[in-house]
């Protein structure tokens, strides 16, 4: 069931907002608790039921081991290199096993069969949140420790399949508190606003983008310059208006549970710089990898230097870029990343300046282009998808021929820009208000916490909430090329 | 205002506003999707459709047919009325351009587990069965069988822009056409004895444009439904065969009758099989249909195909045929035609 | 080690991985507010305090301190 669904906005949502504040009031709060947790294992479950044993077998264990470390300080370190193997035995198993196969077959020439096992759902956010607790168990940083509040924390259906990666020490307090038992009103209205910001930011600007990237991306091998330029374009920031309308969607579920989670995006685009970047996109990983990743792998280098540091962050990026999927083109995403972080630091370090529009400009350029890499289904599409982009044929729009028709002797053709990507006017227009809107206008938290009960906050709700249902229910079929 | 008052305002206004947007397309349903007759007098004229596949679907189901004939194009541009002659009952073309054997037998299958089909008759493309064949994109895999599908269907026929759009446009139609208009329109859409394809036995071609439309076949089916990858391996079509046996499994265990024929096309297309190398898989296929069942070929060297004017296009079998095609399945010697067309196949 | 010996420690960290002489710092500032604050410079803290006071953070810990006071009160508290 995805946010955008009817099915989640008019059945689940309110089905399950209703229950849980009507069993905190009139039955008691485990009734609430244990509410809220079949509702977000029914909602995992709607995808595909048969990995639901598989994520609770993973809360017992992760919950278990956890306590037993507690219980048993001198036992503590063989309980977390076990509780460790099982999380990440079981994210490489589900998530990397036929990555390693294939590589190991290509390397040794061998024909080891594949294991075609499909992803349980939102494995790489429920393990990494376990792994956080954990590990806090092992430090001695846990102070909750409630089985229920625990397994809600992993469950809780607004965060459980996409993020924010929240930290037990943020939720479990929560969860834990009577007063977030109570309906409340703000949280209410501002959970719906911005829920209706993310649900706006999904079907009308990101699917609209969709749309043209994803035939851009089937057809690299005849799109023309401008074609090659808007379909990295649209990518980009589908992938932004995607994930951050997921976010505020998710975000504005959570509030109506009184629940607040964490920032995950704070105007990304607006970076002028990787590692500004990596403070303002998915935060909610960047502070997990800092903490769990880069910090303890630096310090296991010894004495710090800032050669020591470098190596760290390019490893750090490594594993961020393997842990958005199992190709080489995410491995080599993330080493991208690494890199840019480093030269940046490095660029930092020497103390010259840039222009504020020079720095962003690069950054972004950056971005646009590590997304290629991020998207493409192999190496050779994204290589032919830059080869376009620089050295491209070059189509402009027809009218223009009967003044620009000079430039024919150039190479230059005149005719339908944009018919590989049945793109229009639109694509352009497009294209230009994203920027506007990424880079000139406040983002969903500052709305969030600038959210007053207004009518001017309550036309622009309904507005974005009425245009984004209706447009999501259409007929969209997907568009091939040829015919 | 209180915060109260605000989440109030919004729901009340949310929900009424898609209550009445649902409210007006289902009762002017221009999809023809609810099986209801409000103001089925005026509201005769339904153009606005979002998807071929859809209508196609919700027509058959609603007529609730005792016949069914199921293939791509080739034989959607065939007469349900020479279906009928041989089977009684009612009869629905419920032929999918373009669509490959997956698509076909999850509809067949959806049919007979769902409908009370007494006959199926089912054409056999050779293009269908190529594995590179993409599905249509509005299909997946278990639209029919989980019931995601049709409630998609109805989301889009209730709510939406989109949806209210053509429930707009639909209605302007219908108050604009005589009732004369609407009279025609009916008759052509029931169906009942082939009106469509009366139309299209009265086609004239003149042989230009039949060379046209049969070069361009030539030069763009091996774009799309020709595009060889694995289609020259002979066993690259054995995952589609293996589907058709699960629609011909269904049927026995239903007792319902299934006669299967393949489509004839003309001899330039016959050659373009050759041309891309996949005169191995072709006589494999034909072989492999033999193996599972007993079917009537047209799609050979013969008096009708060998002559490229008995067809509309490289493909599609001028409907002036129909008749004879289906009587030479149902072995009726009244229709007289040329002798060498058709030609049972049973390896037992 | 006193609360001012440990502040010290701090402020000179900062300033130094800032190279900035002229930032301002109290007991109340928050540290990811500082210009140009980021991770790199955290670790730096985190592993000049460890080694100059003997002590150990654990993962996860220090990310959880915002101002310098946090900082010097949990110090405090692990040298003891």
């Amino acid at each position: 069931m995805l946010f955008n669904s009817n099915e989640f906005i008019f059945l689940f949502l309110p089905i399950a907002f209703a229950l849980y504040f009507f069993l905190n009031a009139k039955v008691s709060i485990l009734a609430g608790k244990v509410w809220i947790i079949l509702a977000s294992l029914f909602f995992y479950s709607w995808w595909n039921i048969n990995y639901l044993p598989l994520i609770v077998l993973s809360i017992l264990v992760n919950f278990f081991i956890s306590q037993a470390l507690m219980k048993e300080p001198k036992a503590k370190k063989s309980y977390l290199l076990l509780g460790l193997a099982f999380n990440i035995g079981l994210l490489g198993y589900f998530k990397y096993m036929d990555f390693f196969i294939k590589n190991f077959n290509w390397g040794f020439g061998t024909d080891v069969p594949l294991l075609h096992l499909a992803l349980p759902l939102a494995i790489s956010f429920y393990t990494l949140q376990q792994i956080a607790y954990l590990v806090d168990s092992y430090g001695g940083l846990v102070k909750e420790k409630n089985f229920l509040d625990y397994t809600i924390f992993v469950t809780f259906f607004p965060q459980l399949i996409a993020g924010p990666i929240v930290h037990h020490k943020e939720m479990m307090p929560q969860f834990a508190s009577l007063e977030n038992k109570i309906i409340n009103h703000k949280n209410i209205a501002t959970g719906i606003f911005i829920f209706s910001i993310g649900l706006f930011k999904k079907v009308v600007i990101a699917d609209s983008f969709a749309k043209w990237a994803n035939l851009g991306y089937a057809n690299v091998d005849v799109l023309n310059l401008i074609e090659a330029w808007a379909t990295s374009l649209s990518y980009t920031f589908q992938l932004y208006f995607d994930f951050s309308g997921y976010t505020d969607m998710a975000i504005g579920a959570a509030l109506l549970f009184n629940i607040k989670l964490p920032q995950n995006f704070n105007s990304p685009y607006k970076a002028t710089g990787l590692i500004d970047f990596w403070n303002r996109w998915h935060m909610t990983l960047t502070r997990f990898i800092t903490t769990y990743i880069y910090k303890p792998f630096l310090k296991s280098l010894g004495k710090i230097s800032f050669e020591k540091a470098m190596i760290a962050t390019i490893f750090t990026m490594f594993i961020a870029g393997l842990w958005h999927g199992a190709a080489w083109t995410f491995v080599i995403f993330g080493i991208l990343h690494g890199l840019a972080i480093a030269v940046n630091h490095y660029w930092k370090r020497s103390k010259i300046g840039m222009p504020h529009w020079l720095a962003w400009f690069i950054t972004f350029n950056f971005l646009n282009f590590s997304f290629i890499i991020f998207r493409a289904e192999n190496m050779d599409t994204a290589l032919s998808m830059f080869k376009t982009m620089f050295a491209g044929e070059i189509v402009l729009y027809e009218k223009f021929g009967a003044y620009l028709g000079f430039l024919t002797q150039y190479g230059i053709e005149f005719g339908d820009v944009f018919q590989h990507i049945k793109g229009q006017a639109q694509t352009v227009a497009y294209i230009l208000l994203a920027f506007i809107i990424v880079l000139a206008m406040k983002n969903s938290t500052y709305f969030k916490d600038h959210f007053t009960s207004s009518k001017y906050t309550l036309a622009a709700t309904l507005i974005m909430f009425i245009v984004a249902v209706s447009m999501a229910s259409k007929f969209t079929e997907f568009l091939y090329f040829n015919f | 205002m209180s915060f109260k008052f605000w989440n109030k305002f919004f729901l009340i206004t949310a929900f009424s506003f898609f209550i009445l947007t649902a409210a007006f397309n289902f009762t002017v349903n221009p999809y023809g999707l609810f099986n209801h007759h409000f103001f089925s007098d005026f509201i005769v004229i339904k153009k606005h459709t979002v998807s071929e596949r859809m209508q196609i679907f919700y027509t058959t189901i609603h007529k609730d047919p005792q016949n069914i004939m199921m293939g791509t194009s080739r034989i959607g541009m065939l007469s349900p009325a020479d279906v009928t002659k041989y089977l009684g009952g009612t009869t629905s073309n419920m032929a999918m351009a373009g669509s490959n054997i997956e698509e076909q037998s999850q509809y067949l299958l959806y049919m007979i587990k769902n409908h009370s089909v007494k006959n199926i008759v089912w054409s056999m493309d050779f293009c269908s069965f190529n594995p590179d064949l993409p599905n249509d994109g509005d299909f997946t895999y278990d639209r029919l069988d989980s019931g995601t599908y049709l409630n998609r269907d109805r989301k889009i026929a209730l709510m939406g822009f989109q949806a209210s759009k053509n429930s707009f446009l639909t209605l302007y139609d219908n108050f604009k056409a005589s009732d004369k208009e609407k009279e025609e329109y009916k008759r052509v859409l029931d169906d009942e004895d082939g009106e469509f394809q009366k139309h299209m036995q009265n086609t004239v071609l003149t042989k230009k444009e039949i060379d046209d439309y049969t070069a361009w076949q030539i030069e763009n089916y091996p774009k799309k439904f020709l595009v060889v990858r694995t289609f020259d391996q002979p066993h690259s079509i054995d995952p589609n065969l293996k589907k058709m046996q699960t629609v011909i499994d269904a049927c026995k265990k239903k007792n319902i009758n299934l006669v299967i024929y393949t489509s004839p096309v003309s001899k330039d297309f016959l050659q373009l099989y050759k041309d891309l190398g996949l005169e191995k898989t072709f006589k494999y296929w034909k072989k492999g249909l033999a193996d599972i069942t007993a079917y009537t070929d047209f799609c050979y060297l013969n008096d009708i195909t060998k002559n490229p004017y008995n067809f509309l296009d490289a493909t599609h079998l001028h409907s002036k045929y129909s008749a004879l095609l289906f009587a030479r399945i149902f072995n009726d010697p009244s229709v007289k035609g040329p002798k060498d067309f058709g030609k049972y196949i049973n390896k037992k | 080690m006193t609360r001012t010996e440990i502040n010290d420690i701090i402020v000179n960290e900062i300033k130094k991985v800032l190279e900035n002489d002229t930032v301002e710092l109290n007991a109340e500032t928050v540290i990811q507010d500082i210009p140009e604050w980021d991770s790199l410079n955290n670790v730096d803290l985190e592993m000049t305090l460890e080694t100059e006071c003997g002590i150990d953070f654990e993962v996860g810990e220090f990310e959880e301190l915002k101002t310098l006071a946090d900082m010097i009160d949990t110090v405090k508290k692990k040298v003891n």
